[in-house]
């Protein structure tokens, strides 16, 4: 009977981490931006400045999140394939031989959503829960070109 | 009861003005409390600059986009024991170094790494007679340990000019404390007697001053990555006029699970009382990095023509982490000459380590290494192996 109730509260453990961190990410660029569509593979290259430039040459700006928020560590850990201990390493290795930093951290989805909207460049991600309460105008200021589950 | 026009278009329009008093306010609620909001958010922005700033003065970055300012501050204490040589204590390394990268504009940066270094070197380690085994007086150094700038072409160039990390094999061009798990690096890249930090006769040299072109590409996630250049190290090992060039390939795998490396150098060592020695060294090297689990291995040999004997050095390196903690093991093996069996010039190095983050910018080391000599007798018949402690703290920033 106790290893039916440990078996169970386990599973109920698990289901729940897997709900609360499961949230859909929207990854979104300036409407101007000509690119269609980016695999999670380049996302993960350009937030890590792997790749600095768009196809057209100009400089790519990425927009990350203060890793307090949920869709920061859902990011890092689905797109990045790190946990954020590993994540903070890797950028304390590359500020360390280049001089290069994390990709500009804002505190909320709202920045992220601004910047982008005025920014040719930039590219940055939101919780699907907020993308889907946007209003139009907003929206007509941006493009999602991906979309990780 | 009849309903004449007039007063169904006076119902409507009190049933409308009523619908208005309701929903205005709730329409204004809501728009104020989203500006409230990110009234809220520009205040903690602000807040966040403000704490940021010194109370006297923002920074200006004259003519550059960006300039960010970083560093690090490493402290040692160092134990020899467990050999016929005295035992010896000391807090012999206090380093800081100062970083500043800068970019001038959206293709052009530059990246400065300023040493502060205050050393009380283990000098004779190696030596032939372990009485002299001992820590030399504390000596403060300000090298000058990485200065260039780079022009970004685009992926598949980036020219860097000036002082700049030797691209070759996987250490080296790690090579700053806040991210080696074990603060002394692979033997091949240490001066072989020490002394001469940064400036040491090491197999390859750690930094050139010169040109290097780099560049790379991804297929799908699998990518290629090249680094070929030309500079001078005037060191102990060659003049200022002695030119070394060389070049490294690589190719990863997705994420980088595993990635292998080969390089080739060609240069000079300057011997004294003899001729010049020129050398040819080549590397391959390996890393593994699966789920917390990490191999690093190098394996690098020379050829040298003239007074120089030919070397040969590899280390390989298995570690986990888990949470906060690394656990590491290096085995290091080098000879720095492979023409004289069994000499002095052979010596193996067994590294047992553990690594804690008191923070990701905080990393606390211990390390419990055993130098074992192939020639384990000094001229005195005394033994050459000792053992030896190492604690270290480095902070980031």
């Amino acid at each position: 009977m106790m290893t039916k109730h440990l078996v169970m509260g386990f599973v109920l453990i698990v289901l729940f981490a897997s709900n609360s961190y499961g949230e859909p990410i929207v990854f979104i660029v300036n409407k101007d931006n000509p690119i269609a569509s980016i695999s999670n593979s380049g996302i993960q290259k350009i937030f890590l400045k792997k790749i600095k430039r768009w196809d057209s040459g100009e400089k790519t700006v990425p927009i990350n999140l203060y890793n307090n928020t949920l869709v920061k560590r859902d990011f890092v850990s689905s797109i990045l394939g790190m946990i954020l201990h590993e994540y903070d390493q890797y950028w304390l290795g590359v500020k360390q031989r280049t001089g290069e930093t994390e990709p500009r951290v804002v505190k909320s989805s709202k920045f992220v959503l601004k910047i982008v909207s005025v920014n040719k460049e930039a590219i940055g991600y939101l919780p699907e829960k907020y993308f889907n309460k946007l209003g139009r105008s907003s929206r007509e200021k941006i493009k999602v070109v991906g979309i990780a589950r | 009861m009849q309903f004449s026009p007039k007063l169904i278009c006076f119902k409507g329009i009190s049933i409308l003005t009523l619908l208005f008093m309701f929903m205005l306010p709730q329409y204004s609620l809501a728009q104020g409390d989203d500006i409230r909001e990110r009234l809220d958010e520009i205040e903690r922005e602000l807040l966040d600059l403000h704490l940021k700033q010194t109370d006297k003065t923002s920074v200006t970055a004259f003519d550059s986009m960006r300039l960010d300012l970083g560093g690090f501050i490493t402290q040692t204490f160092t134990t020899t024991f467990n050999g016929d040589s005295p035992d010896r204590s000391s807090f012999d390394q206090t380093n800081f170094e100062l970083l500043m990268g800068a970019d001038v504009t959206d293709r052009d940066s530059l990246f400065i790494a300023l040493g502060f270094l205050r050393q009380a070197d283990l000098v004779n380690e190696a030596g032939l007679d372990v009485e002299q085994r001992k820590f030399a007086d504390h000596a403060n150094r300000i090298p000058g340990i990485i200065m260039w700038g780079r022009h970004d072409f685009d992926e598949l160039l980036d020219v860097t000019y000036g002082r700049w990390i030797t691209p070759w094999g996987i250490i080296n061009r790690e090579h700053f404390p806040p991210v080696l798990m074990n603060l002394s690096q692979p033997q091949y890249l240490r001066a072989v007697q020490p002394g001469n930090l940064f400036g040491g006769n090491t197999i390859v040299p750690n930094f050139l001053d010169g040109i290097q072109a780099h560049g790379s590409k991804y297929f799908g996630d699998y990518q290629a990555e090249y680094f070929a250049y030309v500079g001078n190290f005037d060191g102990s090992g060659s003049g200022p006029s002695d030119f070394i060039s060389g070049a490294r390939l690589m190719g990863a795998l997705p994420n980088r699970i595993f990635t292998i490396g080969f390089d080739y150098q060609n240069g000079v060592r300057a011997v004294s009382g003899a001729q010049d020695s020129h050398y040819d060294a080549w590397g391959v090297d390996a890393l593994i990095d699966y789920k917390g689990f990490l191999l690093k291995s190098e394996y690098l040999r020379s050829n040298e023509r003239g007074a120089t004997g030919n070397k040969e050095s590899w280390y390989i390196q298995p570690s986990y982490t888990r949470g906060k903690f690394v656990l590491f093991y290096r085995w290091d093996v080098i000879d720095t000459d492979l023409d004289t069996v069994n000499d002095s010039a052979e010596q193996t190095e067994h590294v047992f380590g553990v690594n804690y983050f008191l923070q990701p910018t905080v990393r606390l080391r211990a390390e419990y290494v055993l130098n074992r000599f192939n020639l384990n007798e000094d001229n005195n018949g005394k033994k050459r192996d000792y053992d030896n402690i190492q604690l270290s703290i480095t902070t980031s920033f």
